[in-house]
């Protein structure tokens, strides 16, 4: 042991052939099998979670479609009178008509002709069944969109105009298909939610392997004065990298596999490519957050336990 | 520099382990801490370092109520601190000379290096304005010379680039004084520090403590070698059956 004293007001000038400036890194998580694993794992869950949310959304807008469709077609059934096979000569269908005309919120208005007629009742009742029922004609209408219509106040003009008149407006379609909609929605939300709490799970569990691993190097970090801001930042740093990398991977790879298996959604514009893009970003941003708050959450613990 | 005013320390398994105990450290003091295995050494020296909040009563530190600081206000006390274990502590993957400069890191005295970030430089260079405030050498390079300076000092400078593991005991101790001082401690704790050297290193490593407290750091060394005791007639503090039963030397001249 030399005699030489630390010198507070030592000069810059001496020399050493290292690189003096300390550059090692803690690595906390050194020699883990489990942390070296941290970006995989992360990314098989980031996929798992942004394929299903593509193809539920997927599902959702085709959902949305046929909701759309039918909630802008209504069909008025009119009994044909006996004896009168022109719709032209038929007054009970004028005044149908004429109802329909003088009311707001429709656009087209078409009936169908016998043969459409025929091919729609045989396609509802079976070909047997029709052919003893007398045709009723069929109004075919499109609403204008966003306008408000009064349904039963239209049913009841029909009726009074042409008795038997029966108006549809897809209602039993329409209740269907939006709880299909929620269905899919709950799903989708509900495995989401687990994924990221599996995201969370996976990295409380190798953080807590690693403090209790690491406990000299926190218990050096906490005596040489550092905050915990700075301990954190060890634990974080690591786990934020590695969730950034597994799941990046996990999402470009569950977009990639969500086209192939829809390609529509690169070349149908309705099908909103932009809005799957949102998703994915949406799925990376939430797994990053998951994984970085999971982190934090377990150190500060950790630290607010042991000091 | 340290009061403590009828403090209490309850372990859940053991009350008591402290019962109101109540000592002062001036500023520039060099005090040993002895009693039996158990009496209570380490935790005294945790509630120093504020690794432990007391039960009750009231610590100072550095003038301060420690129990009104925040935890970050307490991070910027303990790095005013420098602290040894008989059992080095040392960050085995890590080079000597990492090891000596790691608090100078987590403080963000070397410029950030460890945080990184904008937000990481801006606290090293308020930490070296603050040095420069202080009157004390804040600048980086002198930090790194400094690193090599003190291993210089305690007779390690050409083992800079070795790993703990290549070293002796009495080697490991003495990188833990080095960076246990790197930041320039106004205090210096010790729990131990010759409980895993052979007597001859062990009396070098107290001279190096001693020489730290002329040049103005108070030392307090957890001690119960009578070797040392005897050797270096400081003032003690003795810990039994939770209280401090004797303030002196161990000559028994007693200090007020």
């Amino acid at each position: 042991m030399t005699e030489q004293k630390p010198n507070r007001q030592s000069s810059s000038s001496s020399s050493s052939p290292r690189a003096a400036h300390p550059t090692e890194p803690l690595l906390v998580f050194r020699g883990q099998g489990m942390a070296i694993l941290l970006p995989t794992l992360i990314g098989v869950m980031t996929f798992v979670l942004c394929f299903v949310t593509l193809q539920s959304s997927q599902r959702v807008i085709e959902v949305h479609k046929s909701l759309g469709l039918a909630a802008s077609a209504l069909t008025v059934f009119v009994p044909t009178t006996p004896g009168l096979s022109a719709v032209e000569s038929d007054p009970a269908i004028n005044r149908a008509l004429d109802v329909l005309q003088n009311t707001g919120g429709l656009g087209r208005i078409e009936v169908l002709d016998r043969p459409a007629t025929e091919g729609l009742i045989e396609t509802a009742l079976g070909e047997e069944v029709s052919s003893q029922v007398p045709l009723p004609t069929i109004i075919t209408i499109q609403r204008a969109r966003r306008a408000l219509l009064d349904t039963e106040a239209l049913q009841r003009e029909l009726d009074r105009a042409a008795p038997g008149a029966l108006l549809d407006d897809n209602q039993p379609a329409r209740a269907f298909l939006a709880v299909e909609r929620t269905r899919e929605l709950s799903k989708s939300a509900a495995l989401s939610i687990l994924m990221l709490a599996a995201v969370m799970l996976v990295v409380v569990l190798i953080v807590s392997l690693t403090l209790d691993l690491q406990a000299e190097v926190l218990d050096v970090l906490f005596l040489s004065g550092a905050s915990d801001a700075v301990i954190l930042g060890q634990f974080t740093g690591f786990v934020f990298r590695s969730a950034l990398l597994g799941s990046g991977f996990g999402v470009v790879l569950a977009l990639v596999a969500h086209i192939l298996m829809v390609p529509q959604v690169v070349t149908d514009a309705d099908v909103a490519l932009s809005l799957h893009v949102l998703l994915a970003i949406l799925v990376f941003i939430l797994t990053n957050l998951s994984a970085v708050v999971a982190a934090r959450w377990r150190v500060q613990r950790k630290l607010k336990r042991t000091f | 520099m340290i009061r403590l005013d009828h403090v209490t320390v309850d372990y859940p398994s053991r009350p008591g382990i402290l019962n109101t105990v109540s000592l002062h450290v001036p500023a520039g003091a060099f005090r040993f801490v002895t009693g039996p295995s158990g009496a209570g050494k380490t935790t005294l020296l945790k509630l120093l370092f504020m690794g432990l909040s007391p039960t009750a009563g009231k610590l100072e530190l550095f003038g301060r109520n420690v129990m009104s600081l925040s935890r970050d206000q307490r991070a910027i006390l303990r790095s005013r601190m420098g602290v040894v274990f008989q059992d080095f502590r040392l960050i085995d993957h890590m080079t000597v000379y990492d090891n000596v400069a790691l608090p100078l890191r987590v403080t963000g005295k070397d410029g950030g290096t460890l945080r990184g970030g904008r937000a990481a430089k801006a606290r090293g260079r308020r930490g070296r304005d603050r040095h420069r405030q202080d009157g004390s050498a804040g600048d980086e390079a002198l930090d790194r010379d400094y690193v090599r300076e003190l291993l210089h000092w305690v007779g390690l400078g050409d083992q800079a680039q070795s790993f703990p593991a290549e070293l002796s005991g009495g080697q490991k101790q003495r990188v833990a004084i080095a960076r246990a001082v790197i930041n320039r401690p106004t205090l210096l704790l010790a729990d131990e520090p010759t409980g895993n050297v052979d007597d001859g290193i062990g009396l070098k490593l107290i001279r190096l403590f001693e020489e730290l407290n002329k040049l103005g750091t108070t030392v307090v060394v957890a001690t119960h070698s009578e070797a040392i005791l005897e050797r270096f007639p400081y003032p003690a503090f003795h810990l039994e059956q939770g209280q401090v039963q004797l303030q002196g030397t161990m000559q028994g001249t007693a200090v007020p």
